[in-house]
């Protein structure tokens, strides 16, 4: 798998004072980008609230507010979140990248509360950043 | 890189399969994408959000520096602790007004800069508040400093300059051209 880093259209430099905010893509799959714009048309209040809590997590060094990110409670996931639409569906999970001076915020896998297991979706994450750490 | 060696060939296999699940974006697809973060951006309720987000954040941060739990704060300040609890965590439902931040802030150590930006502008007025009193002694007996000379260190390149103007208004310019600017008002 080789893995590549998109730009999240909405989030700019204005906001990335602290982490450069990217979705992670695969052979020009990115799951992020293609579900953001679903949400932009069939659950646009979940897509507001997400894009709202990528803006604000590209400033902040931790996002202390549990109502828009939360850590995975599985010890074994490692530092893994996810960004929350509050008392909607949408979910977005990430890890930090801060190897390098640019630092990155990189979300990899959407997902919606109620479809699916929560906790395989961070397993997902958290492999995901161990092979794209590796790789890179 | 042998991926097996880092996650199980049943996990490589599970991840494969859920890239396949979505198709390539279309450039129209990210046309389309791009257009809606413009809306987005172009909306007042959605900035209205977003700042209060970020102030929620600046506080529980102070509130962290602090070790204070809200209860305490809570007790100190002469308020409930569900009041206090909203606005830490910008419920919807609680009006913040300029009062209660500055009055919130206080309680916190932390003052209240209203800082205004041009629509067009690429400054971030979260930073340029937080950092405007180290800018601002870092401009004593020079005309430009980096951010990182300021002891903040910009996620992006190039790094954006700060440049001092007279009577409170300051210009951040990138190496060869402005890029925005923003006036000073004490809350």
């Amino acid at each position: 798998m080789t893995f590549g880093l998109e730009k999240i259209p909405g989030v700019d430099a204005k906001d990335e004072t602290v982490w450069m905010v990217r979705a992670m893509s695969s052979d020009g799959r990115c799951p992020v980008l293609s579900k953001l714009r679903e949400w932009m048309h069939e659950r646009p209040q979940d897509y507001r609230a997400i894009m709202k809590v990528l803006r604000l997590a590209a400033g902040q060094k931790q996002v202390r507010n549990q109502k828009h990110v939360k850590r995975s409670e599985n010890p074994a996931d490692g530092k893994v979140y996810e960004a929350l639409a509050y008392s909607l569906v949408a979910r977005v999970m990430f890890f930090y990248d801060d190897r390098r001076t640019s630092k990155y915020l990189i979300c990899v896998v959407p997902y919606e509360k109620g479809r699916g297991d929560q906790s395989s979706v961070f397993r997902q994450c958290a492999n995901l950043r161990d092979l794209y750490l590796a790789s890179s | 890189m042998n991926p097996t060696n880092i996650i199980s060939r049943d996990a490589l296999g599970e991840l494969s399969a859920f890239f396949g699940q979505f198709p390539e974006l279309t450039d129209s697809e990210r046309n389309d994408l791009e257009l809606g973060a413009r809306e987005l951006e172009k909306d007042p309720d959605f900035h209205v959000e977003l700042q209060k987000a970020k102030f929620a954040e600046a506080m529980l941060e102070a509130l962290a520096e602090r070790q204070e739990s809200k209860s305490d704060l809570a007790k100190r300040w002469g308020r409930s602790r569900q009041y206090v609890s909203k606005l830490l965590h910008a419920e919807r439902r609680v009006n913040l007004t300029v009062k209660s931040m500055v009055e919130l802030a206080f309680q916190l150590d932390r003052q209240i800069e209203i800082v205004v930006t041009r629509t067009s502008s690429l400054v971030n007025s979260q930073v340029t508040t937080i950092y405007w009193e180290e800018a601002r002694r870092s401009w004593e007996g020079t005309n430009f400093r980096r951010r990182s000379e300021i002891g903040f260190e910009p996620a992006f390149e190039p790094a954006v300059l700060l440049r001092p103007s007279d009577s409170g208004i300051a210009k951040y310019c990138e190496p060869s051209e402005q890029v925005g600017e923003y006036e000073r008002f004490a809350a």
